[in-house]
């Protein structure tokens, strides 16, 4: 009796030094992007585009980010064109539930070219983005980002479901932290036209984090509506 | 059947597109983890040892460290030595290697105010370790700790020619029955990029809010309250909830608010036993006037008395009494800057500092804190007793003292660290003819 008391004594004591902690990681999630939003030509090269977005994650169950964002692009000639946008976003912050409020800000250079029915589309996009209501002097930082996106665009004939290909790399810096290409997209969609005002743009995107112990992959269901204002003019 | 098949197909591309959690646990893939040195739930005391000097070698990524440095340069020029300790300097990753274990993605950064401040040109400078800092990052280190400690305070013995005062300063404090943080020697190299570097001999502490109130209080869910600036005198008029940050996360401040309003209650006059009854309600006054025998014996003079800092305050849940806790005693046994020491009897405490000035106006409490010196420096603060631990502190790390280079060190010379081992035994048999004189 004696030793069975000292054997679970030590187990006990033994046990009780030792604190087993478990984590959960999410490495893959389905999420639905969605958005509406109009846009109109400002005059021959330039167009003034403004979406309101809505970002659902956790299986789509849960509300990830509400944003607004206004864009205006610029043809340079046929192949090149630059765009400027700023996009005001209701980030859910995924840790304790609480929205934050940021500012995005991002310039683009654009190139796109033909090739019998291809089309081949590149963007360089230098974005940054902050939270609002905070300083730096409370660790609040611009977080910077460079994406490259590569396009490609097949036209079928007498077929109004065109296919569209992209990927996209980013690349993240900032202020006290080490520069490094942390995701990237691939993306297959198309875009319907429902009539010269309308057209509805519907997509699945695979994301993958970069440079973590635990990448997070996400699928990504979009769908865009977009109305063309300048059409809706001309009538 | 081609139906069932179809469905099937589009059943399975929709369920591999949902999502998925997995479980990581603790120090999984992490070949050095193990439950007793990477996350026992109690603290392993024995590395906190008097008669060994430790090593930790810190490896930190060259880009992480330039960052580290950019920080700190960018913040110690945009601000000044008396607004420096405003600002928090960043955690960025390492790995710690200790008795040829190691811990993985380690928060380090700078800390301190004017041992970071004014130390320019030398890279010898104060860090703290968070062990679990980087959890969200690698979710495998969650639960890090260190035999027990999740936090680790490294002292880079600035101002300090004896490399012991933090040290000595630290185990009198204890010794003499005032809650005080552990501390160790630690011979601390560091490799950020070009292999290791000796950054020379440090004391490592005990964080007070992580393991030093639990061990001595028994548990750490109260209220733990590190002062800083003008409230943290207590003078009249300089309360501020501002003024005291509570590590441990509550918003009750009932316990420091009412220690304020005690201290400057008219029963001090009127009635000083119900006034004295009152402020122990509300601060363990016997362990408080042992403190101050203690700190002004040893002219700890970096603190309350000329410093509105280094000092902790922790409401133990078991007596609800605020309890006085020194910290950063490494400018402790010196005459001292900032207008200097203040003298035994303390009548150079204004009523800016009334936790002096008020305690030494009763007859009381001046009789207590007169037996609380008699009893230091019978049994702990005399010259026989204080040379033969400055004599074995300094054979102990006298082999890490002189191993000290050049950029890395507080030294200036060889003889520095003899001369001012001469001046420690030469202190205390001053101070102890002063403190006899007071208190015969």
């Amino acid at each position: 009796m004696r030793y069975i008391q000292l054997i679970s004594g030590t187990l006990i004591l033994f046990f009780s030094q030792i604190v087993f902690s478990q984590t959960e990681v999410i490495v893959r999630d389905f999420e639905t992007w969605s958005s509406v939003g109009a846009s109109v030509k400002l005059d021959e090269n330039s167009t003034l585009s403004l979406e309101q977005g809505l970002r659902l994650y956790n299986n789509s169950g849960e509300v990830d980010q509400i944003l607004t964002n206004l864009q205006l692009k610029v043809k340079l000639g046929d192949l090149f064109s630059i765009a400027g946008g700023i996009r005001y976003i209701r980030d859910k912050d995924r840790g304790n539930g609480s929205f934050e409020n940021q500012l995005r800000f991002n310039g683009d250079l654009g190139f796109k070219h033909k090739w019998d029915r291809f089309t081949f589309d590149y963007r360089l996009r230098l974005q940054t983005k902050n939270e609002l209501g905070y300083s730096k002097d409370e660790g609040d930082y611009l977080r910077n980002a460079t994406r490259l996106k590569a396009g490609i665009h097949y036209n079928i004939k007498n077929w109004k479901l065109d296919p569209e290909f992209s990927g996209e790399i980013f690349r993240e810096s900032g202020k006290y932290m080490i520069s490094s290409f942390n995701k990237f997209r691939l993306t297959v969609g198309t875009k319907y036209k429902i009539n010269k005002f309308m057209d509805i743009k519907a997509y699945y995107r695979f994301e993958r984090e970069m440079g973590v112990s635990y990448p997070q992959s996400t699928n990504i269901v979009g769908f865009k509506l977009m109305f063309n204002l300048s059409k809706l003019g001309h009538e | 059947m081609n139906k069932s098949i179809y469905y099937l197909i589009v059943f399975s591309i929709i369920l591999s597109a949902c999502k998925k959690v997995i479980t990581i646990n603790e120090g999984e893939g992490l070949a050095d983890w193990t439950a007793a040195t990477h996350s026992a739930s109690t603290p392993d005391y024995t590395f906190f040892s008097d008669n060994e000097v430790r090593r930790f070698d810190i490896t930190i990524d060259e880009a992480w460290w330039n960052i580290m440095q950019t920080h700190l340069t960018e913040y110690s020029s945009a601000s000044g030595p008396d607004d420096f300790s405003d600002v928090t300097p960043i955690y960025v990753p390492c790995n710690l290697a200790y008795n040829g274990i190691n811990w993985y993605n380690v928060g380090i950064r700078y800390k301190g105010n004017s041992s970071l401040s004014t130390a320019s040109g030398n890279g010898k400078l104060p860090f703290r370790l968070k062990f679990e800092e980087f959890a969200d990052d690698y979710p495998e280190i969650t639960g890090q700790n260190f035999y027990g400690f999740e936090e680790l305070s490294l002292s880079s013995n600035y101002n300090d020619k004896s490399l012991m005062r933090e040290k000595v300063g630290s185990d009198l404090f204890r010794d003499f029955g005032v809650p005080c943080s552990r501390t160790v020697f630690c011979e601390i190299y560091v490799d950020y990029g070009e292999g290791p570097v000796y950054f020379g001999l440090y004391t490592v502490l005990e964080v007070v809010f992580d393991s030093a109130i639990k061990n001595e209080f028994g548990s750490n869910s109260g209220n733990c309250y590190k002062p800083d600036g003008d409230g943290a005198s207590f003078a009249n008029g300089s309360y501020d909830q501002s003024y005291f940050e509570n590590k441990t996360g509550g918003s009750n401040f009932s316990d420091v608010e009412g220690l304020y309003n005690t201290l400057h209650s008219s029963l001090r006059t009127s009635n000083p036993a119900s006034w004295r009854s009152a402020m122990n309600s509300y601060l363990n006054m016997d362990d408080y006037l042992k403190y101050m025998a203690v700190n002004f014996s040893i002219q700890n003079w970096d603190t309350y008395g000329r410093m509105t800092h280094n000092y902790y305050l922790y409401n133990n849940p078991s007596t609800g009494q605020l309890n006085w806790i020194p910290w950063d005693n490494n400018e402790a046994f010196d005459e001292g800057k900032q207008g200097g020491a203040l003298s035994i009897d303390l009548s150079d405490a204004s009523d800016e500092w009334p936790l002096l000035s008020y305690i030494m106006e009763d007859a009381t409490y001046e009789a207590q804190y007169k037996a609380h010196l008699r009893d230091f420096i019978d049994n702990h603060f005399n010259s026989s007793n204080m040379s033969s631990i400055y004599s074995n502190y300094s054979n102990l790390i006298q082999t890490s003292v002189n191993a000290e280079i050049s950029g890395y060190s507080y030294l200036t010379n060889s003889s520095d660290f003899s001369n001012a081992v001469s001046e420690l035994n030469s202190h205390v048999s001053q101070r102890y003819s002063i403190i006899d004189a007071y208190a015969p």
